[in-house]
């Protein structure tokens, strides 16, 4: 690995200063933009690896939506006992208004974030599906790009698989979605919202028209895009960054000013797409990941080929006395809760806090799972000019368009800066890293 | 790809402003570098009539106060610092349309400020760079932007801007006057965004024979007139 790049760190971190890549955090009531610090260390990934990912991924997204199909219509995988129907019908992103409902191609999750870790002994594991908005990716695209122009050699000399196309993979999906119906749109909840650069960048990188609250109308079961004098453009196809609930305030949350009121409706009849459709909570609930694996033997009558971390239930007597015992050594997760918030690791609490949380646990079996704590590889990174080890872990992104499934060779590595820290959410300081896909 | 050319309202009233306070920023680093050179030559107290001409009140008591706080006074809603602010905040919803390499002129200003903000340092050379981002903002807008639209409008915002400023510091006629051939320019693209009657108000306004900024009811008018035209 060249080291120019390497030593460019500060100068990648320029770039990104340059092009106002930033995200939003809101404390103690105050928005804040901040730069999400580049570490010009990558991680690399083997081709073979790679490789192996790749089938694990498009056959896991592959299941899920075939899931989220089944659960909002026949729901075989409840009526055959694979998935006891607690776990969906209980679930906050289960959305009842979806019942009956078929998507366009029918295509639930059409951009899923999956995130992985990668253990001490080489193996991969799952460790959370995000099948609603997963966003991240434009902090690598934007990073290569710059990468490139600050350390060209580095990419001359070792053979890394281009990344740039995450643009067209999602144009292509976009327009196969709109069905030639009107224009694409991706429509964010504003300027204020933590993503917002990054609504920005995939609006002006793929030709989608970013639309804000206020710019989209449903007429007559039809979704228009509103000009400066009235005018009207049909829209075909919207990539969503508004949560579920703000989508519609005529069916979903009322006071939401976010939304397009009777969107929904329009959604219904088939009118426009919806990226990612409504209601997928249900298919990424942290309960509900337990069972991905065997959704990949009832849907595709295939060996999952990715691992997820061992986990257990608590609704499951079994499961519930083994976390009850080892509470201290597991890591406690409230499903309810996303963003590395309501993660707990037994090993950190005193014991009063532990009976609390056993209490909780007691009290509302479903609400928590507890995985082993997986010994994940530490990554280098640089502090200062020092080389140090930090938690990190990787989101992949899967694009489905009915036609096909693509997993885009790059990734969002983020990594912990606090040295004894697991969580790596950018929203509590974490950073990220270029991800190499090695084509040799 | 599935290609759109429909402007949203807000984007309109969004490309209008970045126009105005791009060009704002840009004509007072040119005030500055004037009222500076008037202060040379022993003229301390030239900086309030800087505020008279705005008509807003001079929040300074002295010139070391005015140097810092024109410069990098968050409050000060015509401080250079506030005026990349509000440029940025308008760039930054944007960026589909200018793209994102014409935008970063924006926020390398913003972010040139602000390190010179911590600083208190008024060496007005030290600024040099941001009007030359805002003149490669500009390039960039011509260059590299292929929306005639979003062009247009971005430009009505510029030239609005423009001639506020040369009416309220009584520039001479003919500056004007270019000023607003390049406004009327701009408005056959765009017309249900202008109020027609206010447009032939002010192209009677600026006319050889009637422009006189000296007098402080004419200006009055011209400058409502102004502020009024543009309906986005």
């Amino acid at each position: 690995m060249s080291s120019k790049l390497i030593e460019s760190r500060d100068t990648v971190n320029k770039w990104m200063e340059r092009f106002g890549v930033r995200f939003g955090v809101y404390k103690n009531g105050v928005f804040n933009e901040q730069l999400f610090p580049f570490d010009s260390i990558p991680r690399v990934i083997s081709k073979k690896d790679w490789d192996e990912l790749e089938k694990g991924l498009i056959q896991r997204v592959d299941a899920l939506n075939a899931f989220l199909y089944d659960i909002y219509h026949e729901k075989n995988i409840i009526k055959d006992g694979v998935v006891p129907e607690e776990f969906v019908y209980s679930s906050k992103g289960y959305m009842p208004e979806c019942e009956g409902i078929t998507p366009t191609l029918n295509v639930y999750s059409h951009i899923s974030g999956i995130d992985l870790v990668e253990g001490k002994d080489g193996r991969w594991f799952i460790l959370e599906d995000n099948l609603r908005i997963p966003s991240g990716a434009s902090y690598p695209m934007i990073a290569r790009n710059i990468c490139r122009k600050v350390a060209p050699e580095t990419f001359v000399e070792n053979h890394i698989a281009d990344n740039r196309n995450y643009s067209e993979i999602l144009a292509e999906m976009m327009d196969e979605m709109n069905q030639g119906r009107g224009i694409n749109v991706i429509l964010t909840p504003g300027r204020y919202n933590s993503a917002f650069f990054e609504h920005s960048y995939l609006a002006e990188k793929t030709g989608a028209t970013l639309a804000f609250p206020g710019d989209l109308v449903v007429e007559d079961d039809v979704c228009y895009f509103m000009g400066m004098y009235n005018e009207k453009q049909r829209v075909g196809a919207i990539y969503r960054r508004v949560s579920d609930e703000y989508m519609d305030p005529m069916v979903f949350e009322p006071s939401s000013l976010l939304g397009v009121p009777n969107l929904f409706q329009a959604y219904k009849k088939g009118n426009v797409a919806v990226i990612n459709s409504w209601g997928n909570g249900v298919a990424d609930d942290k309960g509900i990941y337990y069972f991905v694996p065997k959704m990949v033997k009832y849907y595709l009558n295939e060996e999952p080929i990715l691992h997820n971390a061992p986990t257990y239930l608590p609704y499951y007597q079994e499961d519930y006395d083994y976390i009850l015992t080892n509470i201290q050594k597991l890591v406690i997760k409230d499903v309810s809760e996303a963003g590395g918030y309501g993660v707990v690791f037994g090993r950190d609490l005193t014991p009063e806090k532990l009976e609390e949380l056993k209490n909780l646990i007691i009290k509302e079996p479903r609400r928590w799972i507890a995985q082993e704590v997986i010994d994940f590889k530490d990554l280098e990174i640089l502090e200062g000019e020092e080389r140090v080890e930090r938690k990190a872990d990787l989101r992949v992104y899967v694009v489905s368009s009915g036609k096909k499934t693509v997993v885009w060779k790059s990734g969002l590595t983020r990594f912990s800066r606090n040295p004894n820290s697991f969580v790596v959410n950018s929203s509590q300081g974490g950073g990220f890293k270029d991800t190499w896909i090695m084509e040799e | 790809m599935t290609m759109h050319s429909t402007i949203s309202a807000t984007k309109a009233n969004r490309l209008y402003w970045l126009g105005r306070y791009t060009e704002r920023v840009y004509l007072e680093l040119h005030l500055l570098r004037r009222y500076y050179d008037k202060m040379i030559d022993g003229e301390p107290e030239e900086y309030k009539e800087y505020y008279e001409k705005l008509e807003i009140m001079n929040p300074y008591e002295d010139e070391e106060s005015f140097r810092l706080g024109y410069l990098y006074d968050e409050k000060n809603p015509v401080s250079i610092i506030s005026g990349l602010t509000y440029a940025n905040d308008n760039a930054i919803v944007l960026r589909e349309e200018i793209k994102s390499e014409t935008m970063s002129y924006i926020q390398m200003s913003l972010v040139k400020i602000t390190q010179e903000s911590k600083d208190k340092d008024y060496n007005i050379t030290n600024l040099q760079s941001i009007t030359d981002w805002l003149l490669a903002f500009w390039g960039s807008i011509d260059e590299r932007i292929f929306d005639e639209r979003v062009k247009n409008l971005l430009k009505i915002g510029r030239y609005v801007e423009l001639l506020d400023i040369l009416i309220r510091f009584e520039y001479p006629y003919f500056r004007v006057r270019e000023a607003f051939d390049s406004l009327l320019q701009c408005s056959k693209m765009e017309e249900g965004a202008f109020d027609k009657t206010l447009m032939g108000n002010l192209d009677w306004l600026i006319e050889s024979n009637v422009y006189k900024t000296d007098d402080p009811e004419y200006k009055a008018k011209i400058l409502k007139y102004l502020n009024h035209l543009v309906l986005v």
